[in-house]
């Protein structure tokens, strides 16, 4: 729930940052939830979103579904998450263990200037319960933060960890541009995704290399 | 241009050159002869298209698949030699996809029942087509070649994620679409969305062919599925009823 004298993202940020389990691969939503975290802790392991308001949960669910080894770690706003409120209900069905949901909650569609989300003061926790994620839980400081990430790795379900923030509507400035095929290819390469081999006339196949 | 993907020699005709050299049994030729036929039909409906459009001023691929699969004649298609849903199944796990993103229709729910029961295949059953597409696109980020099962409704509904997720990232992506609307499918209510279906699909840049039912589906399939991956974008095969209902 949204309160008074909240964290900032940055706050939760250095939290995240200094409690990253092992092998965690991180998508962050549109806005400074990509241009800050790439500002604080920029690494081949991220999945920076731009745009695509809504879709860093699901595409962060896939990639679970699809490296079942590695932690995720998803940063999603709660605007992009009301954009698209079905996704939680997936996530709830397939509940992949290796996923964390972080939901930045500031009650504000902090990327497009500030403006008031349709309906700012949900239980984002009790919504995530109510979807199927058992795990979910409102948190309210950075601390907090770094004790269930520390306590994640022996779970056996999703879970879903929402952050009472301060708005942050000044832009943050990202290291370097994030060129999203670079940011794609990066990724892949890191993680030692299997590559597409073509053949000459048709019937390639994905192969590690 | 994405129709002439496809549009390779006819099956048939590859056949004929293949069964001559061996003697061939009559059986075969008549096929091939039928399929010749066919590929004949095709080239002159087209052509009439062109006239038709260039005439009336139209935009003239955006009848050009409706228009083929309503009047072309259907005595291959009334006798078909193989289950086309197996086929693209068999197909898909030929080329090892292991994973199947999908928001069902009428036409696809059976399929996706046999692919939960594949042993190397995962199903993911999304709540809507934009979130399917992000989820696919997760899911070939970490590696394993997905393919999205939708209806042409559902692409209508995922334009945003398909320009700024899909294509600004370049993920490879095979989009296997139930093509509801045209005129052989009987639920009048999917005609305005079958009308818009393939403008739609040009305006937002999305390469796709129409499947030619006259020939096998597992080519057709495998051939957007390489399209995808050789292109790094979405590509869109759209199906008919006796591709994908089991």
């Amino acid at each position: 729930m949204v309160k008074a004298a909240r964290p900032t993202r940055a706050d939760y940020y250095r939290a995240l940052a200094d409690s990253l389990p092992p092998q965690a691969l991180v998508v962050t939503s549109l806005g400074n939830a990509s241009y800050l975290w790439a500002a604080l802790h920029h690494a081949p392991e991220n999945f920076y979103l731009e745009d695509a308001m809504g879709l860093a949960l699901p595409l962060a669910l896939g990639l679970a579904i699809a490296q079942p080894k590695r932690p995720v770690i998803v940063v999603e706003g709660d605007g992009a998450l009301l954009m698209h409120m079905g996704a939680l209900v997936t996530v709830g069905a397939v509940n992949p263990a290796n996923l964390t949901v972080l939901l930045i909650q500031n009650g504000v569609h902090a990327a497009s200037g500030g403006q008031a989300l349709t309906n700012a003061g949900l239980d984002l926790a009790q919504l995530a319960r109510a979807s199927g994620i058992a795990r979910a839980d409102n948190i309210a400081t950075p601390e907090a933060l770094a004790a269930k990430l520390q306590g994640s790795t022996t779970r056996d379900s999703a879970e879903c960890l929402v952050l009472a923030t301060e708005p942050d509507l000044d832009v943050v400035r990202p290291p370097a541009v994030l060129e999203p095929v670079s940011t794609k290819l990066r990724f892949m390469t890191a993680i030692g995704a299997p590559r597409y081999i073509p053949t000459l006339f048709g019937g390639g196949r994905l192969e590690s290399t | 241009m994405p129709m002439a993907l496809l549009d390779y020699f006819p099956a048939g005709a590859i056949l004929h050159q293949q069964t001559r050299a061996d003697n061939a049994h009559d059986e075969l030729m008549l096929s091939t002869i039928e399929s010749l036929a066919d590929k004949v039909a095709r080239n002159a409906l087209k052509s009439a298209h062109c006239r038709i459009g260039k005439r009336a001023g139209q935009n003239l691929f955006s009848v050009d698949c409706r228009r083929k699969r309503h009047q072309l004649t259907k005595s291959r298609a009334e006798r078909p030699d193989t289950h086309r849903p197996s086929e693209i199944l068999d197909t898909l796990k030929q080329l090892g996809f292991g994973a199947v993103v999908s928001v069902p229709d009428g036409w696809l729910g059976e399929m996706l029942v046999r692919i939960e029961q594949e042993p190397t295949m995962r199903l993911v059953r999304a709540t809507h087509e934009e979130e399917a597409l992000a989820i696919s696109c997760g899911i070939r980020l970490g590696g394993v070649r997905t393919a999205l099962l939708v209806q042409n409704a559902g692409v209508l509904s995922m334009g945003a994620g398909m320009v700024s997720l899909a294509q600004r990232y370049q993920f490879p992506l095979l989009m296997l679409v139930s093509y509801r609307g045209t005129p052989d499918d009987p639920v009048f209510y999917h005609v305005p969305k079958g009308r818009v279906t393939e403008p739609v699909f040009r305006g937002i840049g999305l390469s796709y062919a129409c499947v030619d039912r006259h020939r096998p589906i597992g080519p057709q399939v495998e051939q957007a599925a390489t399209y995808a991956e050789e292109a790094s974008c979405p590509f869109a095969l759209l199906v008919s009823r006796e591709d994908v209902q089991w």
